[in-house]
């Protein structure tokens, strides 16, 4: 897919702040309307959200999307 | 979803098997007549109601499906219960898409395998009595590819106007099985095109 290099990978620290509100992933899903599922799958890195979706947390969480999610750099070689 | 498009599906779901049932009726009922087991059967009042009831069922299936086909939303909303297709948040979306996409190449894979073993002849012949043929050999093998379009029974569609009155039949597709392959080949590829062209348009 096109020549973006390199690769960049976005981190998150939604678990993080999910434990700071005591507030569970399905509580989490409800409140951003998704489910459960996509709360565990961004969590583990495994799904990268919208820009709708990742400013929806950002103002559930009261926080900048930077604060929230990192960018890193996947693979320097390619 | 309409109202309307809803007592029409509860109608066909909830018909159909009734539908079967009557099928079974009739089925059972044609075996007594070739049987000759009884010269008049007596079906009384339920088998004309359900008759009439078989009548609206066949046309509103008719209808729901020409629908299906035309109408996207209708289409959307009803076969993705029927393929019980999830899509409840954006990451469910993105995975459908990915499912549809695996399944779209799959069945043309698939599409194009069984157009292929449906337009190969092969024939291999060993002459046991050991007759030679013009080569000089007893073991013959024949490859063939070819097909046909049309159907090679075509009394699919019929209209018949004689002395005796008029008669108008339709029984099957008068298209043949490698025609009804590279037609369905042929819509996926529309239908995907067609779909994609509009989302990537330019404004």
């Amino acid at each position: 897919m096109g020549n973006l290099k390199p690769k960049l990978r976005l981190d998150n620290n939604l678990h993080v702040l999910r434990a700071t509100m005591k507030i569970t992933q399905a509580e989490l899903a409800d409140a951003i309307g998704v489910t459960r599922a996509t709360v565990n799958a961004m969590e583990r890195g495994d799904y990268n959200p919208s820009l709708e979706l990742a400013f929806r947390l950002s103002l559930y969480f009261k926080k900048n999307i930077h604060e929230i999610f990192t960018v890193g750099v996947e693979n320097e070689k390619n | 979803m309409k109202k309307i498009d809803q007592i029409i599906l509860w109608t066909l779901g909830l018909g159909f098997p009734v539908v079967v049932g009557l099928m079974i009726w009739a089925n059972s009922i044609e075996t007594q007549v070739i049987e000759g087991k009884k010269e008049v059967i007596k079906t009384g009042g339920l088998w004309d109601t359900l008759g009439i009831f078989f009548i609206i069922w066949v046309v509103l299936a008719a209808i729901t499906l020409i629908r299906l086909l035309i109408n996207s939303k209708l289409r959307e909303t009803m076969l993705s219960k029927v393929a019980r297709i999830q899509e409840r948040d954006e990451r469910e979306v993105e995975v459908s898409g990915y499912a549809a996409k695996f399944s779209f190449f799959a069945n043309l894979a698939l599409l194009v395998l069984l157009l292929f073993l449906s337009s190969v002849n092969l024939k291999l012949k060993r002459d046991n009595q050991g007759f030679l043929d013009s080569e000089g050999q007893t073991k013959h093998g024949y490859i063939q590819l070819g097909f046909a379009l049309k159907a090679y029974d075509e009394k699919s569609f019929k209209y018949e106007n004689n002395n005796l009155g008029k008669e108008l039949s339709y029984t099957d597709l008068p298209i043949s099985k490698s025609g009804i392959i590279i037609f369905l080949i042929v819509w996926q590829m529309a239908m995907y095109h067609l779909s994609a062209r509009k989302k990537l348009k330019v404004e």
